[in-house]
């Protein structure tokens, strides 16, 4: 019994020093604020026959020191000209916030956006412009996400522009990382005469 | 083998237990949260400040024109603890060649623990030949 416990006991004890166990005790005041910035999740619709709707939304996300963490979302947004010879028209802009301090954050979300245009000889154009935020400190992360769109042009005779312009932010610290993600987009012309044109630009990390 | 099975177990026992201590939102140091909280309630400031705008304008009848103007702006002053912003746009023409146009612009003050700003729009035209524009603006205080 004694020869089974004792390399047991070693085993387990070698295995719980392995796990990172430092985060939860050793540093109890190893986080600082938080900034959250929401802009996203719009709504930009034209249904009336030959009627216009146009917005713009802009959101710029805060600053968190101390390790604290940044989060812009900006994305989520839906533009569609759904009336006949109807045009829609949305331009999404979001900037990054501020993290400083060691294994600071900051994450910009500006994807996942959808542009259609439904209706006969509609047009909808969509403009998505993400630029990803600053993160100084040992550490620290940067990450940007501007991918994720849809274009679609259904409607007889219809047109659908969308131009995604997604930009990485900086990480400036000893094993700061940056991540950049704009892809995973999607473009479809499937009504008759009609068309869909997507531009997307993917700039990584200053 | 049998040990080394033994040994297996308890650490598959254990890991759950670490996984919750690490993941989430990790909370400052009590003391520290502390000292926040005795600096903003010495300087006279608020330890939280919400606050909440609205606004929906409406384009019903033919012809009709309707603008709307929302503006917030928090971000001078005291620095409260915790600061919550949130503000909401709906703009609708609906009338026949009606027009509807609205901007919403928002500045809030960054808490000194946690700062939430949230601006959400909604846009429609759906009247014959409507028209309907609307300006979102969201920015906390740096």
């Amino acid at each position: 019994m004694r020869a089974t416990l004792i390399p047991a006991a070693m085993a387990l004890l070698a295995g719980v020093a392995a796990l990172p166990l430092s985060e939860a005790s050793a540093e109890p005041l190893q986080r600082g604020g938080v900034s959250v910035t929401v802009g996203g999740g719009n709504s930009n619709i034209a249904r009336g026959a030959g009627s216009f709707a146009g917005q713009a939304a802009t959101t710029i996300g805060g600053t968190a020191r101390q390790g604290g963490q940044v989060f812009t979302q900006g994305g989520h947004n839906h533009n569609l000209a759904a009336g006949r010879l109807s045009t829609a028209v949305q331009d999404t802009t979001t900037v990054g916030g501020t993290a400083i301090g060691r294994h600071a954050r900051s994450a910009t979300f500006g994807g996942r956006n959808n542009n259609a245009a439904l209706g006969t000889g509609a047009f909808a154009g969509q403009s998505v412009t993400t630029l990803g935020g600053v993160a100084v400190g040992r550490g620290a992360s940067s990450l940007v996400q501007g991918g994720h769109n849809h274009n679609l042009a259904a409607g007889r005779f219809s047109q659908a522009d969308q131009q995604v312009l997604t930009m990485g932010g900086a990480a400036i610290g000893r094993g700061a990382q940056d991540r950049v993600f704009g892809g995973h987009n999607r473009n479809a012309a499937l009504g008759r005469g009609s068309s869909a044109s997507q531009q997307v630009v993917t700039i990584g990390g200053q | 083998m049998r040990p080394m099975f033994v040994a297996a177990l308890a650490l598959l026992a254990a890991a759950p237990a670490v996984a919750q201590e690490t993941g989430g939102l990790r909370m400052r140091g009590p003391a520290s949260v502390l000292d926040r909280v005795e600096q903003v309630g010495s300087s006279g400031c608020r330890l939280s400040h919400t606050s909440v705008t609205v606004g929906v304008n409406r384009a019903l009848a033919p012809d009709s024109v309707a603008r709307q103007g929302l503006v917030t702006d928090n971000s001078g002053g005291c620095r409260p603890l915790v600061s919550t912003q949130v503000s909401a746009g709906v703009n609708l023409a609906l009338g026949p060649r009606s027009r509807a146009e609205q901007s919403v612009e928002q500045r809030g003050p960054r808490g000194l623990l946690a700062t939430t700003n949230v601006v959400r729009g909604a846009n429609i035209a759906a009247g014959a030949r409507s028209s309907a524009a609307q300006v979102l603006f969201g920015q906390t205080g740096r």
